[in-house]
């Protein structure tokens, strides 16, 4: 089995350069016989990459301890979920992991368009592809090779890290990788277009869907790890700043730019360098962000494993940024005759760049944050690190601004509003949010930041609604339907703009959770002795017990807590420290969540004496709910938004979106 | 068409320079020494008062944590350098995880008290042998 999965890397590899020559070949000679010759090799390599991941979690569910990758990351009592999920809990298997699903996701842009008369494209974009897939499968061959043996067998496997056995680091990683992986194709559609000279919509077109694909997994992947830190580690918080959070974070952030302006190229043709420069910028910040993580350059608090992989990637990168910026310097002159210009400041596309300007300076913000450190050492031979203030700071009012333009964005119009159009759409969210002030006010939020987050936050949901509101009244109007009709007409008519919307409106949700719980989380320690009772804010806690019980694979100790709100009884909860078996000197937290939607009661077991008084930490963190609440909207919205839609649709949808915006007093094109 | 140029030039500017603004304060904020213990004690004139991130191995065994207290106390010194100078830490709170583990490196943020001559945390990160991948804590 281990020979197997080995040589089905190799055979991958093999193949790989095979597709690379044969593609170069036929490229160069217009020969399409070694271009299919190259298409057939990359499912081919697909098939292998699937091989060798079946052996590899085979091995898992067998307990074959030879391999030092299962022994390092699995025991016998692990179960067997965890054992499947050990593909990628280490690095070796997670690079095989990623390895796999580009060669899927290269499978399935191969199939979808090798027999299409219209592809001239596809060999391009396939060089690229190919390309990233070697680099990949040199890894897993020889740099990281997950079917390594060990020289001694053990008889029990390491056992999985405590910390790692939660649902929600299940599946951080691998939603992680399908955004990196996912952006792959997009970067070498455009890195196609480059070469070819043709930097039109076309490629947008094509890759639209796994654009939007690409980045719902990466919003995910960062949520999911949040989650997980929320609930695992036993802090109280979401989000540190960490580099290693910050390095998913910033391609997240240019990806999302790129999401937006890739619009304004498909609707008025403008921000073509622009484009292909931010899915550059997104597939260089993954490889990045890969670096950093794994060589251990810049001190985290997430301690991989360190190892010469860091430095290829780091190899890897320069390549990457080498050849693309080579692509659109020797590109530039040419494409930009091309661009039409931005006509007036307050217009829509206007309101798309400045989403961009920010999107890219918090990124920028993060990026100076992270790298800080490495700077003042080679400048001040002193490490000066930066920490969550430094990112809060900058990024706080940049993400304020942000939600302001999501509400302000609707109210615009293409190329130019008027002064009179812009006063008429912008009364009603205006006023209401006014109206939020007294209101924010009287329930005590007086501090300048939170107020302006919860009245923006307002401000947007408020056009947002307004948006779907005369949508569907332009619907009733035009076909003499029932409201509800016509708005399922609207909202499945153009999915495209109202899962947008939807997405904005969990975007909100999310910021709402963040602002709630990072401007009003409060925290305190107390000591108890059994029996004891302590009031926190409008909690009542008492301590009437502290158990031990017994798993599988660990012993928990838990306080009982009956929590009381207001009088009322709520429940009891049993914050506890748990002692897995392969590692009995390091008990892990496992803490105790009453959640709602106002606010979260989160308990934490700090320590406990002979005489039964324990340590706790209560934590309540407002609104954080709605952080998990938004992703939820903003997973709808993104599927709501490329949920295919039939022809017929699509017509009547532009003809649609046409009454629309002449209702709305903007000239139609 | 000047006009517009004009425009274009004097926004940019105004961005870069609220930008670069937002930087500073955050800057002021939020940057600190990150030093190792020995480093801590080379550097006490420029760093003595303010607060700085103090990054080193737990001598084991020192460890003691009072409950009734709320008082964590334990010692810090370079890492893999047994005759590096020691740290005193204290902190108030319940102590954070793997605290007791054999080479466990933790950063601890604060400031150094030169009377008491012990370093007063107000913030601990664990960090773990790198054996593992993928730990976390924080306190």
């Amino acid at each position: 089995m281990i020979d197997f999965g080995k040589y089905s890397l190799l055979f991958s590899l093999i193949l790989s350069i095979f597709v690379f020559l044969g593609l170069i070949y036929g490229i160069r000679r217009k020969d399409a016989r070694f271009i299919d010759m190259s298409y057939r090799a990359t499912k081919g390599i697909f098939v292998f990459m699937t091989f060798a991941c079946f052996f590899l979690i085979y091995a898992f569910i067998m307990d074959d301890f030879r391999i030092e990758y299962v022994a390092s990351y699995s025991e016998k009592a692990l179960p067997i979920f965890y054992k499947i999920t050990g593909l990628w809990a280490g690095q070796k298997g997670s690079l095989l992991f990623w390895g796999w699903l580009l060669s899927l996701f290269t499978f399935i842009t191969v199939q979808r368009d090798e027999h299409k008369v219209n592809s001239l494209f596809l060999p391009y974009t396939l060089v690229f592809l190919n390309l990233t897939s070697m680099f990949f499968l040199v890894l897993v061959n020889f740099v990281t090779p997950p079917f390594e043996m060990m020289t001694m067998f053990p008889a029990d496997g390491n056992g999985l890290n405590p910390l790692l056995q939660n649902p929600g680091m299940v599946f951080h990683p691998p939603a992680l990788y399908l955004g990196y992986v996912g952006f792959t194709v997009p970067f070498a559609f455009a890195m196609a277009a480059l070469v070819m000279e043709d930097l039109g919509e076309w490629w947008i077109k094509k890759t639209r869907t796994w654009t939007l694909f690409s980045w719902v997994f990466l919003t995910l992947g960062i949520i999911f790890g949040g989650w997980w830190a929320y609930m695992e580690l036993g802090w109280g918080g979401v989000w540190g700043w960490d580099p290693v959070e910050n390095s998913s974070f910033m391609p997240w952030l240019t990806a999302t730019a790129f999401l937006h302006s890739v619009i304004i190229q498909e609707k008025r043709r403008m921000l073509k360098i622009w484009n292909v420069s931010l899915i550059l910028l997104t597939f260089s910040l993954s490889i990045f962000g890969t670096f950093i993580t794994r060589s251990g350059i810049i001190s985290s608090v997430h301690a991989f494993g360190q190892s010469p992989v860091g430095f290829v990637f780091l190899g890897f990168l320069i390549l990457v940024l080498a050849a693309g910026i080579y692509l659109i310097w020797t590109r530039y002159e040419k494409l930009k005759e091309q661009n039409p210009r931005i006509e007036a400041f307050l217009s829509r596309e206007s309101s798309f760049l400045y989403n961009n300007i920010i999107l890219v300076g918090i990124c920028f913000a993060t990026f100076w944050g992270t790298i800080f450190p490495l700077i003042s050492e080679a400048v001040k031979g002193v490490k000066i690190s930066v920490g969550p203030p430094f990112f809060n700071t900058i990024n706080a009012p940049l993400f304020l601004l942000l939600i302001l333009l999501m509400g302000v964005c609707p109210l615009l119009g293409w190329r130019k509003t008027s002064p009179k159009g812009i006063l008429k759409n912008f009364l009603l969210p205006f006023s209401l949010t006014a109206l939020t002030l007294p209101v924010l006010y009287i329930s005590g939020i007086k501090s300048f930041m939170p107020v302006f987050f919860f009245s923006f936050s307002v401000f947007a949901i408020t056009t947002l609604l307004r948006e779907f509101y005369l949508g569907t009244s332009a619907g009733v109007k035009k076909n003499e339907k029932g409201w509800l009709s016509s708005f399922w007409t609207l909202v499945r008519r153009n999915r495209r703009k109202y899962g947008g919307f939807v997405i904005h409106a969990g975007m909100v949700f999310i910021v709402l959770g963040l602002a709630g719980y990072g401007y009003f989380q409060y925290k305190e320690d107390f000591v108890l002795s059994k029996g004891q009772e302590v009031t926190i804010k409008n909690y009542r806690l008492k301590y009437t017990d502290l158990t031990t019980r017994k798993k599988w694979n660990y012993e928990g100790v838990g306080s009982v807590i009956e929590v009381y709100n207001s009088g009322k009884f709520r429940g009891t909860l049993r914050p506890e420290k748990r002692f897995y078996k392969k590692r009995e000197r390091e008990p892990t937290t496992e803490v105790a969540i009453l959640t709602g939607m106002v606010e979260d009661l989160y308990l934490i077991l700090g320590a406990w004496n002979s005489d039964g008084s324990i340590t706790l930490t209560v934590v309540i963190n407002p609104l954080i709910s709605w952080i998990w609440v938004g992703t939820g909207v903003v997973m709808f919205g993104t599927i709501w938004a490329v949920l295919p839609r039939r022809r017929r649709e699509e017509e009547a949808g532009l003809l649609e979106k046409d009454i629309i915006l002449h209702l709305k007093g903007v000239e139609v094109e | 068409m000047k006009g517009r140029q004009v425009t274009i030039v004097f926004s940019v500017l105004l961005i870069l320079a609220a930008f670069s603004y937002l930087v500073f304060l955050g800057m002021k904020e939020g940057s600190m020494y990150y030093l190792e213990v020995s480093e801590l004690f080379e550097r006490l004139d420029e760093t003595g008062h303010g607060k700085v991130r103090v990054n080193g191995e737990i001598v084991p065994g020192s460890v003691n944590y009072e409950t009734g207290a709320l008082t964590l106390n334990f010692t810090l010194k370079d890492k893999d350098v047994e005759d590096s100078p020691r740290l005193n830490v204290i902190y108030i709170g319940p102590p954070p995880d793997m605290l007791e583990q054999e080479g466990v490196t933790l950063v601890a943020e604060g400031s150094y008290n030169m009377e008491k001559e012990i370093f007063e945390a107000k913030k601990l990160l664990v960090k773990c042998p790198s054996k593992y991948e993928k730990k976390e804590g924080e306190a």
